[in-house]
């Protein structure tokens, strides 16, 4: 996972946990779990590009 | 969007899913929670609301592997002939179909080949039905298994998918609910992390579109 998503996980967790209101909670341990799974399809389209530009006709 | 949440329960007071979500939904002004307890119904008045709604969510316990009689009894009454379809077309065009469904088997249970012997698509197929001889867009269920037995992160996911569930245009779409991520984070003056998840959403889009054009450029 990249630096920025890190970042949201981390903060959307820390925000989480300093939640007085069960609904402000909430959302953020679901916005944490949604930023988790961004950073995820982030590293796996990046993965898929590196994959198919990748030529050994260049080597 | 104005979405009419009709709940179909027979003890509805002591049912925590439904404590919760009502909970919930109180948090969507543009939701109306309207409770369906089987007793005589104001007919004009159910189909004025109805009308009036863009989004119907049909909210229930599965029950003998359907609805209880109390929403069946509302759609018997109030979605009938004339109100939600005419002799050619659905009545309820541009509106959509939402379905919230509980039961308290685990989901292997409903898979083919499972204990129950019936899939919840199955079990849910007269609801595409009536969608379709309405007029409505159906959306793909809410399925709550097992509320009782949630760790607290899948409560607090719950929470957040059924109040998209009840204002996405499409609540199964990434973008859409990142933006709604991002919305509710302006609100909460909660700037840097709106803008960062923004931006990541962005790259993200960015790479899904790179990635189309190797795909295609590789099928040429």
């Amino acid at each position: 996972m990249d630096e920025s998503s890190a970042w949201l996980v981390a903060e959307a967790k820390k925000r989480a946990t300093a939640a007085d209101d069960y609904a402000q909670q909430a959302f953020y341990t679901a916005l944490a779990a949604f930023c988790q799974e961004q950073g995820r399809q982030i590293e796996l389209a990046e993965g898929e590009i590196d994959g198919r530009s990748w030529n050994h006709e260049q080597w | 969007m104005h979405t009419l949440i009709a709940v179909a329960h027979p003890h509805i007071a002591r049912s925590n899913t439904q404590s919760f979500l009502k909970e919930t939904a109180a948090l969507e002004p543009t939701a109306t929670w309207h409770e369906l307890d089987g007793a005589t119904l104001n007919l004009a008045a159910e189909r004025k609301q109805l009308l009036a709604s863009d989004r119907i969510v049909l909210q229930f316990p599965l029950y003998w592997y359907s609805a209880p009689a109390a929403l069946w009894n509302w759609l018997d009454q109030v979605w009938v002939k004339n109100v939600v379809y005419g002799p050619d077309d659905g009545l309820l065009q541009g509106k959509s179909l939402g379905l919230v469904v509980s039961y308290s088997e685990p989901p292997r249970d409903y898979d083919l080949g499972g204990k129950v012997g019936l899939s919840m698509q199955e079990i849910l197929r007269p609801f595409a039905a009536i969608a379709k001889r309405c007029g409505l867009q159906l959306l793909s269920p809410l399925l709550i298994p097992q509320f009782d037995r949630m760790t607290e992160q899948e409560r607090a996911q719950l929470l957040v998918a059924y109040r998209q569930y009840l204002t996405l245009a499409d609540p199964s779409s990434q973008r859409e609910q990142a933006a709604w991520f991002e919305q509710q984070l302006r609100q909460n003056d909660a700037e840097l992390l709106a803008d960062t998840l923004a931006d990541q959403q962005d790259k993200l889009l960015d790479l899904r579109a790179t990635v189309s054009q190797l795909r295609a450029g590789e099928e040429e």
